[in-house]
């Protein structure tokens, strides 16, 4: 490795722990830093591989320094914010099925009048210890990290620099197929399916149970479908392609919304299937999922801003010496 | 003593790191770069490793008391720091606080050996 690539990965190690509107920017500065630092320690030789590890390894861990550009040190850590959020968001979505699975199914909601009352109570309590709970788990895991990592890492073992518009292509093969797969059974009607892969020997129950409603499948289905199959060629031109590009991420956000607002339609539209209470439980996933792809595809467009901002402020030197 | 108990090292650092802020700062009346800044201190005797004084450039801008700008000349981008209005107004004060500590420490340190 050489003493460049390895203050690559030094600088990709730190910034990957920042808040997005910062990285391009103390990325660009900390790099120009190191290689001036490296370039000054090596007194006009040809800098190397072990002169910049010893800089480095001076410099303090990655994790370490990366906090340090915090005024005051994050109870989550950045890199761990992401997972923090999915954990949180499928948490907190999870209680509000089961909440709303219970008062819907159970009886003395018909008759006890605050029987709804004191399940939002509970809801709300559940969901505010488990945040707090969560909360706590990753605060200690990220100090424990800490104490761990601490003497106990080399500048050669840092994880190479990667195009961050670089694309899994075997993995995203895979999605795409699982995906095509689901829109496939969706479209044929899962209760086709069922009937064709138990060979008719399915319960009548079941296949009534999964049978659309006569309107949507006619009138709204199809909108559905479009959306769906469009979401899927995205990926799949990005997987041809190789590479994520700040276009298709923009198309991707955009179609995202127009799913989420074709779901909600289809929600207060009407049935989707013909039986309940399959019908309810598709209904309430469809808002659930609605609701996740409106807060995904703004949070992508946001973050699509965020970067460009950061990059004209990085790239834009305005004086002159 | 055992060199490894020899808590010196430890609390010297401790009495560095309380200088670290004012010593930046009473080089930043004119612009100076990261790298630059810390050769500057250096030179003077101020030591700061580079994992402490470059964050720290970048968190006293945050708090108003250095403004920066990117800047090309003939060697690459760097991003130069001074000091901001703010800035020269809490280092005239740091100054005078520290001026004032060095006095008291003075006393206390010639009155300890004294003894």
């Amino acid at each position: 490795m050489t003493a460049n690539e390895m203050i690559a990965r030094y600088v990709q190690a730190v910034t990957r722990r920042l808040p997005l509107e910062q990285r391009a920017d103390i990325g660009a500065e900390l790099s120009a830093l190191l290689t001036e630092e490296l370039a000054g320690r090596a007194e006009g030789r040809e800098p190397d591989a072990a002169l910049a590890r010893t800089l480095l390894q001076g410099f303090g861990h990655p994790e370490t320094v990366a906090l340090s550009y915090h005024q005051t040190p994050p109870v989550i850590e950045t890199l761990d914010g992401r997972l923090f959020r999915k954990l949180a968001v499928i948490f907190l979505a999870a209680l509000a099925v089961l909440a709303l699975g219970v008062t819907l199914s159970d009886p003395a909601a018909q008759t006890d009048a605050s029987f709804a009352d004191r399940i939002a109570d509970e809801t709300l309590a559940a969901a505010l210890q488990g945040l707090g709970g969560l909360l706590v788990v990753f605060w200690i895991a990220g100090f424990a990290r800490r104490r761990w990592l601490r003497g106990r890492w080399s500048p050669n073992a840092l994880p190479a620099v990667q195009a961050p518009d670089a694309v899994n292509r075997p993995v995203m093969a895979a999605a795409i197929m699982f995906w095509a797969a689901g829109l496939a059974i969706l479209m044929a009607g899962p209760a086709t399916v069922m009937a064709h892969i138990t060979g008719g020997a399915a319960p009548t129950a079941l296949l009534d149970a999964f049978t659309y409603d006569a309107a949507f499948a006619a009138e709204r289905a199809p909108v559905l479908w479009v959306l769906l199959a469009l979401s899927i060629l995205v990926p799949a031109w990005q997987a041809v392609a190789g590479r994520v590009t700040r276009t298709t991420r923009r198309v991707e956000a955009v179609l995202t919304l127009l799913l989420a607002a074709a779901l909600f339609r289809i929600v207060l539209a009407g049935d989707v299937f013909a039986a309940e209470p399959a019908n309810e439980y598709m209904k309430l996933a469809m808002a659930l999922f609605g609701g996740w792809g409106v807060i995904t595809s703004l949070t992508a467009l946001h973050r699509d801003w965020q970067t460009r901002r950061s990059e004209a402020a990085a790239s834009a030197p305005p004086a002159q010496e | 003593m055992v060199e490894a108990d020899d808590p010196f090292p430890k609390l010297e650092l401790e009495l560095r790191r309380g200088a670290i802020v004012l010593a930046a700062l009473s080089q930043l009346s004119s612009a100076q770069y990261g790298y630059s800044l810390r050769q500057a201190l250096a030179a003077r005797g101020m030591e700061i490793e580079e994992g402490t004084l470059y964050p720290l450039l970048r968190r006293l801008e945050a708090q108003g008391v250095l403004v920066s700008e990117w800047r090309t000349g003939d060697g690459p981008p760097r991003r130069y720091y001074t000091l901001s209005e703010d800035g020269r107004q809490l280092y005239t004060r740091l100054s005078q606080s520290w001026h004032a500590l060095g006095a008291v420490m003075d006393a206390l340190v010639a009155d300890g050996a004294g003894r």
